[in-house]
């Protein structure tokens, strides 16, 4: 059968080709760390550096200038919040600010003179909370501990003078909370920032190093004018055809392994969220290999020599967890960097695998982004094809002009 | 004639190269620019607005009805899709169409008329971090004015005063105060990091290639001869032109987001600019020490990247360093990014006197000990080129 023997023949050709280029992968240095101490490493230093998820304990001061057993009784109630601990106790703002200055404490707490007499004398009371904005998570553990706190002891005060007015201790009870409300995380349920973050850094991670990765490969073969070698090939019937296939074969084998480590294991080890099953991740993880492996060969035409994707790729690493939408709403994007975003496989993947990993979500839910890899991988597939074909051209050029 | 050597000479010849090669252009001027674009650019308005959030509406009571309204009319939220069962809300949630939803149940406005203390549910996500806990502090605040007001109703009813009733509801008022960034916004929390982040990423790579091309390319002994064969010399007349280059860009970022953006600064803006000239010192140390630790510049470039990401983790500007565990914040001393961190929130959030800060501008030059720590190396590197060449 004809047909068979070309079938035949198109994988033998494009196993070739797929070993020779593991070959190529296993004896370059480079490669090896950006393919395997980036991929591998990484995700273990994130997950390290965020493995305490919550900020606590934030040291803070208290200038208690009420001096009552009732602002006492409030500082005791602040300080066993898991958010923050009282470090200092001074007698001024003066002294506050000079502690803060030398970063002892990220906040401080005023309570007035008056705080007790009001609410003696049912007047309703302020006092004063000033949290550093170095990071939000101080101001997030300040707001939350005060606010609990006032609320807490506010109630208190509230059933005693609700009694004194008149009411049942059950109307009281009522009058304080006339309605009930209870605020529940369904997803990332601990509110733990390593359990956020770290899922997409992990799909990140995965774009990212093959596009260095494989640019430094393209870069070397264009160094070494490894495409020579290619040339017989490229004459052959469908022999761009088989360059690319066999090339993203090696890899997509290559970064199986990889993903499956990083999607698999590290969720695991760093007690991350998991809540997909095994078959609908390797079902979405394949088209979001797919899409990097062809989006980094069409990038690959940029790298002129081995170091230049280093250069005019890296910095994108920050801007593309922002276009993702994973920091900032991808909704609340202003348009011109929405379509941006719709370039990188990361967008989608990211997005779907915080849906199907992190929120449970199930294939059938992510379709829309499922089937945008997909369309990708098909985009890049053919603009790969098309590189390669120029790339090849190109050299044969210059060899016949030097011949 | 002997070409001339000295500082100056090794100055001329790298303004030369950088003029030759575009690939410097694009790393001094074209990168920063888009950078500075689209970070500027991205988060117009500090705060996510309008977020979507739905509705399941059990009681459809004038009462909830005006809560669901009320809802939709705060800046942060708004109510994008009614539901019926508490699956389709989920779905729409594991969707990512909403953040969170708000189950007001059948009988909400009679038990609440009677005095039967309504339960009511806000469903959220925290796994898109910034919306879920903005919606559910927006939605708590409603729900107690909403409940204040409720009970503000009952007790002027039952005699009190608007003053008594509002110490009855609200006995202690915490305020709060953002200090340097008085209306938590993010796009300031984020950008002014984030920027001078980048820049440093891209002065690393910079420093690294321009002197590891000349070891690739065999130029390095003549490079070398340039210098009069003093490896300092050589280095500061190469370096020099890319200082004061990124320099210029680095003022441009200052003056972009406290002059144009007029971003919060409690400080007189040199003192920024000066910190953002010493980023970009810290920044070329951390490069020559690179290129003089792996003197094969895709080794040197590979193991550059590795190290300029994670600057921005290290700098603890989202995940404060003593919230990280105790072994793995020592390694936040070798990134610059974090020094310029804590020199930045000293003069422009807080508006401290320098002396806060002199210890931070020590540990910024400090960096120089990378670069003269390699310097042997990386000067027989130069001479020898005696390194593998693939």
């Amino acid at each position: 059968m004809k047909i068979f023997d070309n079938i035949k023949q198109a994988v033998k050709a494009c196993r070739q080709i797929a070993f020779g280029e593991l070959w190529n992968v296993f004896r370059d240095k480079g490669v090896l760390i950006v393919f395997f101490a980036a991929g591998l490493l990484y995700p273990l230093v994130y997950g390290l550096v965020y493995l305490n998820e919550t900020l606590r304990e934030v040291p803070i001061a208290v200038v208690d200038n009420s001096h009552s057993a009732t602002s006492r009784h409030f500082l005791r109630l602040l300080d066993a919040t898991p958010d923050v601990v009282i470090t200092h106790r001074t007698t001024s703002m003066e002294e506050a600010k000079r502690l803060f200055a030398e970063s002892k404490i990220r906040g401080v707490v005023y309570i007035p003179a008056s705080f007790s007499k009001d609410i003696a004398a049912h007047r309703q009371t302020h006092i004063s909370a000033y949290a550093s904005m170095a990071s939000m998570l101080y101001y997030r553990a300040m707001y939350s501990a005060v606010n609990f706190t006032a609320l807490e002891m506010g109630k208190q005060i509230q059933l005693e003078e609700l009694e004194s007015a008149g009411f049942t201790r059950h109307e009281a009870e009522i009058q304080t909370a006339p309605l009930l409300f209870e605020g529940v995380a369904l997803y990332n349920t601990k509110g733990g920032y390593a359990s956020f973050l770290v899922p997409c850094i992990l799909l990140l991670v995965l774009q990212q190093t093959l596009v260095l990765g494989v640019g430094i490969l393209a870069g070397t073969a264009r160094e070494e004018n490894l495409y020579r070698d290619l040339i017989p090939l490229q004459r052959a019937r469908h022999g761009v055809l088989h360059i690319v296939v066999g090339k993203g074969a090696a890899y997509l084998l290559l970064y199986f392994f990889i993903a499956a480590y990083n999607l698999l294991l590290v969720p695991k080890i760093f007690d991350l969220p998991q809540l997909v099953d095994f078959w609908s991740l390797m079902a979405f993880t394949l088209p979001y290999l797919t899409a990097c492996v062809f989006f980094a060969i069409s990038l690959s035409v940029f790298c002129a020599n081995r170091e230049v994707i280093f250069l005019l790729y890296l910095f994108s690493s920050i801007p593309m967890l922002f276009l993702s939408g994973a920091m900032w709403p991808h909704s609340q994007l202003p348009g011109f960097w929405k379509m941006i975003s719709y370039i990188f496989p990361s967008t989608f993947g990211i997005q779907g695998f915080l849906k199907l990993n992190s929120m449970n979500a199930d294939l059938k839910q992510i379709r829309i982004e499922y089937l945008m890899l997909w369309l990708q991988t098909a985009i890049y597939f053919v603009t790969a094809v098309l590189v390669y074909r120029r790339q090849i051209e190109q050299s044969g050029k210059e060899i016949l002009s030097k011949e | 004639m002997k070409a001339a050597s000295g500082f100056l000479p090794v100055v001329r010849r790298e303004l030369g190269l950088m003029a030759k090669y575009p690939i410097y252009l694009i790393m001094i001027v074209v990168i920063p620019l888009v950078c500075y674009l689209f970070f500027a650019s991205l988060m117009p308005e500090g705060l996510p607005e309008r977020l979507p959030v739905g509705v399941i509406d059990g009681d459809n009571s004038v009462l909830s009805r005006n809560m669901i309204r009320q809802l939709d009319a705060t800046a942060q939220n708004r109510v994008a899709a009614h539901y019926t069962d508490f699956s389709a809300a989920r779905n729409d949630l594991q969707q990512g169409k909403i953040f969170g939803f708000v189950v007001i149940p059948s009988d909400f406005e009679q038990q609440l008329m009677t005095n039967s203390q309504p339960e009511i549910r806000f469903y959220y996500t925290q796994a898109y971090y910034i919306p879920g806990s903005l919606t559910l502090k927006n939605f708590s605040y409603m729900l107690s004015t909403l409940a204040g007001g409720v009970a503000l109703q009952t007790l002027l009813l039952h005699g009190e005063t608007e003053a008594q009733a509002m110490s009855i509801i609200q006995p202690i008022v915490p305020d709060f105060h953002a200090l340097g960034n008085p209306y938590v916004n993010y796009s300031v929390y984020l950008i002014d990091i984030l920027i001078p982040g980048v820049l440093e990423l891209i002065i690393l790579l910079t420093t690294v290639y321009a002197i590891g091309t000349e070891l690739k390319q065999r130029s390095s002994r003549r490079w070398l001869r340039t210098g009069d064969y003093s490896i300092l010399k050589a280095l500061a007349g190469k370096l020099l032109p890319y200082t004061a280059a990124f320099f210029v860009m680095g003022m441009l970022y200052n003056i972009i987001l406290f002059r144009f953006m007029h971003y919060p600064l409690h400080a007189d803006i040199g003192w920024l600019m000066l910190n953002t000239l010493l980023l970009i010192f810290g920044a070329q140390c951390m490069g020559v020490f690179m290129v003089g630790l792996l003197p094969v510049l895709r080794d040197a470039l590979s193991f550059s990247s590795l190290y300029g990401v994670l600057a921005f983790s290290f700098s603890g500007f989202s995940f404060p360093v003593e919230g990280m565990p105790a072994y793995v914040q020592g390694l936040s001393a070798i990134f610059p990014l974090r020094y310029y961190f804590k020199i930045y929130q000293n003069f422009a959030l807080n508006g401290l006197p320098a002396r806060y800060s002199l210890v931070y501008f020590g540990c910024m030059l400090a960096f120089v000990l990378f670069a003269l720590a390699v310097s042997v190396r990386l000067k027989k590197a130069a001479l020898y080129q005696d390194y593998p060449k693939k």
